[in-house]
């Protein structure tokens, strides 16, 4: 009995609604791993809120929680340089990101709270990939950024990227 | 996007190449700042085809970017045309008439574009004035390194060829007197600026006669030493270098005597024949290198006894390199090695082995001894400890 009462967590969104999750799916978590780890057994049995996260968005990260359950957990500082700059992403993980701009956003921003550094990874590859091939017009238009640049601006930053030009 | 916090878009911008990095930032002003911490690499370049230098003071005189340049390289490589069209031609000496020309033309040209560049930028890139310039504000400058023997061209649309004839000693150009004087410019401005701390220098074929300039000149340049922790100098000796020999040793001795701190010091003498450092080491001998842990000589001669002297008087030694590769072509044998006019090598290491506690200890190339005729040739580096060769028959 008290096995399948450890097995799982309620979590609460920000708007009020309690989800059920596995134990070993929430974990993916490091904020929720440490804090169960911190505070024993007797967690399990109250919901968890949730404060940043609303319903349809923590609905999303578990469910990429889900599919990853089984995966290897990421190692305490993995800042290779392999790592970044690659932007490659497993085909689940693209198909999972075709959501709007608004819940690509609120994903990153979860799972940045939630310390789920996979799903970061992902999310901001997505981004990167978004922005790859654009023009600065074209990024503007496709993330709604304000142009607040005056011309001299503009030209001076121009210039400087012209001062990178490195091989 | 610009609801991300900062350490998101951070994390956002690593993952961006620079052209994407270069559009990200001309969206906005937020952008173009975070943007600028990755936009400039810490090691920077000068390519002879190219208008480096000014790009070098652009970023120096920017708030942002001058901090973050740590290390700079001067490639200033040029071809021996006269070399290098014979090992153009023996390189495709074996192919057909028709494709042969093709291929040579085709390299020609592409290097008659280049040439026609480096000719307008390569002798700004030593200017003293703009290096004055430009280190007055590089204030994280620590290593510097000029090089004759990197691969000079531009490594995209570079005909093959070009980077197979590169490779024959002979293709590289030493103009002796513009390299002298490149180094010295090079030098002087980085004397200039005592808030510049450069640890690492180096210099991989630097014409002898630099240290042959008169002696106010040396020490008026000798503070660039100060802070080396390395250093590594390359030295192109000619058979007339043989004339002011001992005031160029002395000269050397003093800028090594400025380097109190120097950790590793590598010393390459390439000559048609071994260039005697007896009066370096003995120079050197009086005032030792308190610090000094690791030590490569090649393409040197003296005797047993100097040579040892000189290594037991460095009492924190740790590695210890005689000798190395040498100039050589692929397939040749190594040529950098270690004349002994006096003694025996296994005198010396007898006497090293009991002075210093060394962790590595290792030899290369054409090593004699002079008295007893006794020669060997080591194609690569050596364990001292392990060899028996060198024991009297």
């Amino acid at each position: 009995m008290s096995t399948e009462k450890a097995s799982t967590i309620t979590l609460t969104s920000n708007d009020g609604v309690s989800i059920e999750v596995d134990r070993q799916v929430a974990e993916r978590s490091m904020l929720i791993k440490n804090m169960m780890e911190d505070l024993g057994e007797g967690a399990t049995a109250t919901a968890v809120p949730i404060p940043n996260v609303n319903e349809s968005v923590l609905k999303k990260v578990i469910e990429w929680c889900e599919h990853h359950k089984n995966d290897p957990q990421p190692a305490q500082d993995d800042d290779s340089d392999s790592r970044k700059k690659t932007t490659d992403i497993e085909e689940w993980d693209q198909k999972f990101m075709q959501v709007d701009q608004e819940m690509l956003f609120e994903i990153i921003l979860a799972s940045n709270y939630l310390d789920i550094k996979p799903l970061l990874d992902v999310g901001c590859k997505t981004v990167a990939n978004m922005i790859k091939g654009k023009s600065p017009e074209e990024i503007r238009k496709t993330f709604n950024i304000t142009n607040d640049f005056t011309p001299e601006e503009e030209e001076q930053i121009r210039r400087e990227n012209e001062w990178a030009e490195d091989r | 996007m610009d609801r991300l916090p900062v350490e998101l878009r951070q994390t956002l911008l690593e993952l961006l190449d620079r052209p994407e990095l270069k559009a990200i930032r001309l969206t906005s002003k937020s952008w173009a700042s975070l943007g600028a911490e990755y936009l400039v690499s810490p090691s920077f370049t000068t390519f002879p085809y190219r208008d480096d230098i000014t790009r070098l003071i652009n970023l120096s005189a920017h708030p942002k970017f001058s901090f973050r340049i740590q290390s700079l390289t001067f490639n200033l490589g040029e071809m021996n045309e006269y070399h290098a069209r014979h090992n153009a031609y023996f390189l495709n000496y074996m192919r057909e008439y028709e494709s042969r020309l093709f291929t040579l033309e085709e390299t020609w040209s592409t290097y008659h574009r280049w040439k026609a560049l480096k000719e307008q930028y390569l002798p700004r890139v030593c200017d003293l004035a703009l290096l004055t310039e430009a280190f007055s504000s590089l204030s994280n400058l620590k290593d510097i390194s000029v090089s004759l023997t990197n691969f000079p061209f531009p490594s995209t649309d570079c005909p093959e060829l070009l980077s197979q004839m590169w490779r024959i000693p002979s293709t590289r150009l030493l103009p002796r007197i513009p390299t002298t004087s490149r180094f010295t410019s090079l030098l002087s401005a980085i004397s200039l600026f005592p808030h510049l701390t450069i640890q690492t220098l180096s210099h991989d074929r630097l014409p002898f006669e630099f240290f042959a300039q008169n002696r106010p000149l040396i020490s008026s340049i000798s503070p660039a030493f100060t802070h080396l922790t390395s250093l590594a100098l390359t030295l192109d000796y000619h058979d007339s270098n043989a004339l002011h020999h001992e005031p160029a040793c002395q000269n050397l001795a003093l800028c090594l005597h400025r380097a109190t701190n120097l950790h590793t010091l590598s010393l390459t003498f390439q000559s048609r024949t071994k260039v005697s450092i007896s009066a370096l080491l003995s120079a050197c001998c009086d005032i030792p290198l308190r610090d000094l842990r690791s030590l490569r000589l090649e393409g040197i001669a003296c005797t047993e006894d100097e040579l040892a002297d000189f290594l037991t008087a460095h009492a924190g030694l740790k590695t210890v390199v005689l000798g190395g590769p040498g100039v050589r072509t692929p397939h040749q044998p190594a040529t950098g090695g270690v004349h002994l006019r006096e003694g025996t090598f296994a005198g010396l290491f007898e006497r090293v082995g009991r002075g210093l506690g060394l962790e590595s200890f290792e030899i290369m190339g054409d090593l004699l001894e002079v008295e007893s005729g006794r020669r060997w040739l080591l194609d690569g580096l050596e364990d001292v400890r392990s060899l028996d060769i060198f024991q009297s028959e």
